[in-house]
């Protein structure tokens, strides 16, 4: 399966952010998106999450516009991992509260030992249902944002930054255990980082945004 | 004398049934026109240390120690005395930048007030930020935006600016390369090492895990670890080949070299011993029981069995 | 700290609550009663029974200050919250907000009652009208940095429509800001109002605790006699200890101005 950028052109007041910016990836492949940091890379992946919309361009599923045609199927595959995993929960909300949210927002059966399945996968015990984020570390929010993404089954995963605000040996952990996933379940991961060292250890391709066009290396 | 001289900080914070500890005895020295790093684990009370300088930490929390600011005791002067040092003897380069700029607040104006309220003109505090903002690469119109209008790259850039304008001795820069990409890192580099040139005698306090980073500038490292200090040494021999199992994996986790992860799961909090046993490939007899004290060795001080008594 | 609070609120509630059981307030009563037996706090200047003004006074003053207190918490809320969340709407509606926040409410309200009827209607829209400035200001960056909150991006991305964001993600967050807001303007709607009654631009026939206060100093022997025991001292401290309880309330709630919820 594969996603399709098509000359993407995204404009904040009077600048152009993306101008023109073409890509594609498909399942499988860990392709990373590097760029100055202003540049627009959360820019991009927030269009293709269909969160912020283009002044032109389209966004194609295997060639279609599935968006169009049926947004919840769309929505189903692309997956986002924001960036502070601090930040990535309802602070009010238990974290199965908001691990069922998904399903809930696409119309998907509730099922809750799909969701400890889940959690397990990523290395969550049950006991951490009930948690609130504020009892976790960062470590484990991270997982449960991975364990929410994967709940919906996606193709795609698209990270904003994952390695961010992490020391090396979490750095590490995270981007071994997104690796591992991506390998397993064969998705398709799109990651932004400012490391270019990093993305060349991990990616498959190199996608560089710059001026708002889009350079492969 | 030094110019920035901990001795045996110790910071606790309340917690339903007792007090966690998060910085535990932890010394070091900064000398003038040194700039030291201050590395380990994310959240692992590195910029807790920096609070505890600023008097920054909440009521409740438990102090203890001395830091010797230039032969004065930062933790028990005068809280006037203390006030005064900030925003010009001694400058803070936060961590959030979200939260470090007021959002109501052009970015510019929150920037230039400790210069202003010192006195400096206001031409003149305008004209070093303006300065300062194109050697870290943004737009003088940046200075009339509110916070929420620039990157989070571009806030941190920000008050990495506004900390040098004040022209301290003494910086405190807490992850001042987060969310930062590497052309603005480099370019952080070279501002920071063209501040020490300007201003011979300032220290700069770096807390980071951006490793790259602190081997670019820093002369001497410091390695934290469950609230100890588990490593000390000069930058040069340390990048080369840290002694501490816990450094080593630090370095062995970036993709430059290794990029071996680690999983580390939660510590092994009151059980006695060294607290890096449970993750330590090299762990042996003494240390699940007895917690290591800090060892001299000829390329600095561990706290590791491996270099005790027995030898390193 | 709470049983501060609440003896502080009780007498004026009290007073609310005792309005419906006193009667209209008439002037058919000896002047300067002092309190005793049927005046449980004497007469006023026209024989009008303390009391019963104070209780039905309650009405009016609580009245303008809650209700104008309300209104300006809820359009502020409303604008404040939309800027924050639709992007588009955000520097047209600061640019509003700045503009109505120019305006000084006092003096307004003064100019307003020299030129308008007396009626407190007019008194709560004028308050409303240019008190939501201020709620608006405070809300919208809440607001704004929840929307860059990574699990409301996740949310959208999942199809989240405003509705849903606003009633599950948003108005939770913002709640204890916009009730903090909400004490804060009545607050001040009550001294506002309260004030002007003091300074005679309201209409005097109707009960109302800044008026008590404004016949009781525009009586040259209210401080000659011990008259003022009883026409000063409770209208002044009844507003007093409700304007107090009200500012504990506040002081025991820290105001949320948290932009680090977003990103």
């Amino acid at each position: 399966m594969e996603i399709q950028a098509l000359d993407l052109w995204k404009r904040y007041s009077r600048t152009w952010v993306l101008r023109g910016a073409c890509f594609s990836f498909r399942r499988g492949e860990v392709v990373a998106l590097l760029g100055p940091s202003g540049s627009g890379k959360t820019t991009l992946l927030l269009t293709l999450l269909r969160l912020i919309p283009v002044d032109r361009g389209r966004i194609l599923i295997d060639g279609e516009d599935l968006f169009r045609r049926d947004p919840k199927a769309y929505r189903r595959l692309l997956a986002y991992l924001p960036q502070h995993p601090e930040g990535s929960f309802n602070p009010r909300w238990s974290l199965g509260r908001s691990l069922e949210e998904p399903l809930r927002l696409l119309g998907l059966p509730l099922r809750r030992d799909r969701v400890l399945e889940v959690m397990e996968r990523v290395g969550l015990s049950p006991g951490f249902w009930g948690r609130y984020p504020h009892q976790l570390s960062g470590g484990e929010l991270q997982r449960a944002a991975l364990a929410r993404a994967l709940l919906v089954e996606p193709r795609f995963l698209l990270a904003d930054e994952p390695t961010a605000m992490l020391d090396p040996i979490r750095a590490a952990n995270t981007m071994a255990n997104l690796l591992h996933l991506v390998q397993k379940e064969k998705l398709g991961l799109l990651f932004t980082s400012h490391d270019p060292v990093l993305a060349r250890r991990v990616a498959h391709r190199i996608l560089l945004l710059q001026e708002g066009r889009i350079l492969e290396l | 004398m030094p110019l920035l001289e901990v001795q045996k900080l110790s910071v606790a914070f309340p917690k339903p049934g007792g007090y966690e500890e998060v910085l535990r005895e932890v010394s070091f020295c900064l000398e003038a026109g040194e700039t030291l790093a201050l590395i380990g684990e994310s959240g692992g009370g590195k910029s807790v240390l920096i609070e505890a300088l600023l008097r920054l930490l909440p009521r409740e929390s438990r102090v203890s120690g001395r830091a010797f600011f230039q032969g004065r005791d930062l933790l028990s002067m005068p809280l006037r005395e203390h006030r005064s040092l900030l925003g010009q003897k001694i400058a803070w380069i936060p961590q959030a930048a979200t939260e470090a700029l007021h959002p109501l607040l052009p970015v510019g104006f929150q920037l230039a007030e400790p210069l202003l309220v010192r006195g400096i003109p206001r031409r003149e505090a305008y004209a070093r930020l303006v300065g300062l903002f194109r050697a870290l690469d943004l737009p003088e119109e940046a200075l009339h935006r509110y916070p929420h209008q620039l990157s989070g790259g571009m806030r941190q850039r920000a008050l990495v600016a506004g900390a040098l304008a004040t022209g301290a001795t003494l910086v405190l820069a807490d992850e001042p390369t987060k969310g930062v990409d590497v052309l603005r890192k480099d370019q952080t580099i070279a501002l920071f090492q063209k501040s020490r040139v300007l201003n011979p005698g300032m220290g700069l306090l770096l807390v980071t895990h951006d490793l790259p980073f602190a081997q670019a500038l820093a002369q001497k490292v410091v390695v934290l670890y469950a609230g100890k200090v588990v490593e000390e040494g000069k930058a040069q021999t340390f990048f080369q080949g840290p002694l501490h199992p816990y450094a080593q994996a630090l370095l062995e986790a970036l993709p430059e070299r290794g990029f071996k992860p680690l999983p580390l799961g939660l510590g092994r909090e009151g059980r006695g011993g060294c607290p890096f046993f449970p993750f330590c490939p090299e762990g042996s007899m003494p240390c699940e029981e007895r917690d290591p004290p800090l060892f001299q060795t000829p390329k600095g001080r561990v706290r590791c069995w491996r270099y005790g008594d027995t030898g390193p | 700290m709470k049983i501060a609070i609440l003896t502080l609120l009780t007498p004026s509630l009290g007073l609310l609550a005792l309005s419906f059981f006193l009667p209209y307030p008439r002037a058919s009563f000896p002047a300067y009663l002092p309190p005793g037996p049927g005046h449980p706090l004497g007469t006023d200047d026209a024989g009008y029974d303390v009391l019963s003004l104070l209780a039905h006074g309650a009405r009016t003053t609580l009245g303008v200050g809650f209700l104008a207190g309300s209104l300006a918490t809820f359009l502020g809320a409303g604008i404040g919250g939309s800027a924050g969340l639709w992007s588009r709407l955000e520097a047209p509606l600061m640019r509003l907000t700045d503009l109505f926040f120019a305006f000084p409410r006092l003096p307004l309200l003064i100019l307003m009652s020299l030129y308008l009827r007396p009626d407190p209607l007019n008194a709560v829209l004028v308050l409303a009208l240019f008190g939501w400035p201020d709620t608006a200001r405070t809300l919208r960056p809440l607001v704004a940095g929840l929307r860059q909150a990574g699990y409301v991006r996740v949310a959208r991305s999942l199809g989240a429509g405003g509705v849903y964001l606003l009633t599950q993600h948003v108005l939770p967050q913002a709640w204890p800001l916009v009730a903090t807001q909400w004490i804060l303007e009545v607050r001040f709607a009550l001294i506002a109002g309260a004030g002007l009654a003091f300074l005679g631009l309201t209409d005097p026939t109707r009960p109302d605790w800044g008026v008590m206060l404004f016949q009781a100093f525009n009586r040259t022997e209210t401080f000659l006699g011990p008259y003022w025991i009883w026409t000063v001292l409770p209208p002044a401290l009844a507003l007093a200890s409700l304007v107090l309880g009200l500012s504990l309330v506040v002081l025991g709630r820290p105001r949320q101005l948290d932009p680090r919820l977003g990103g």
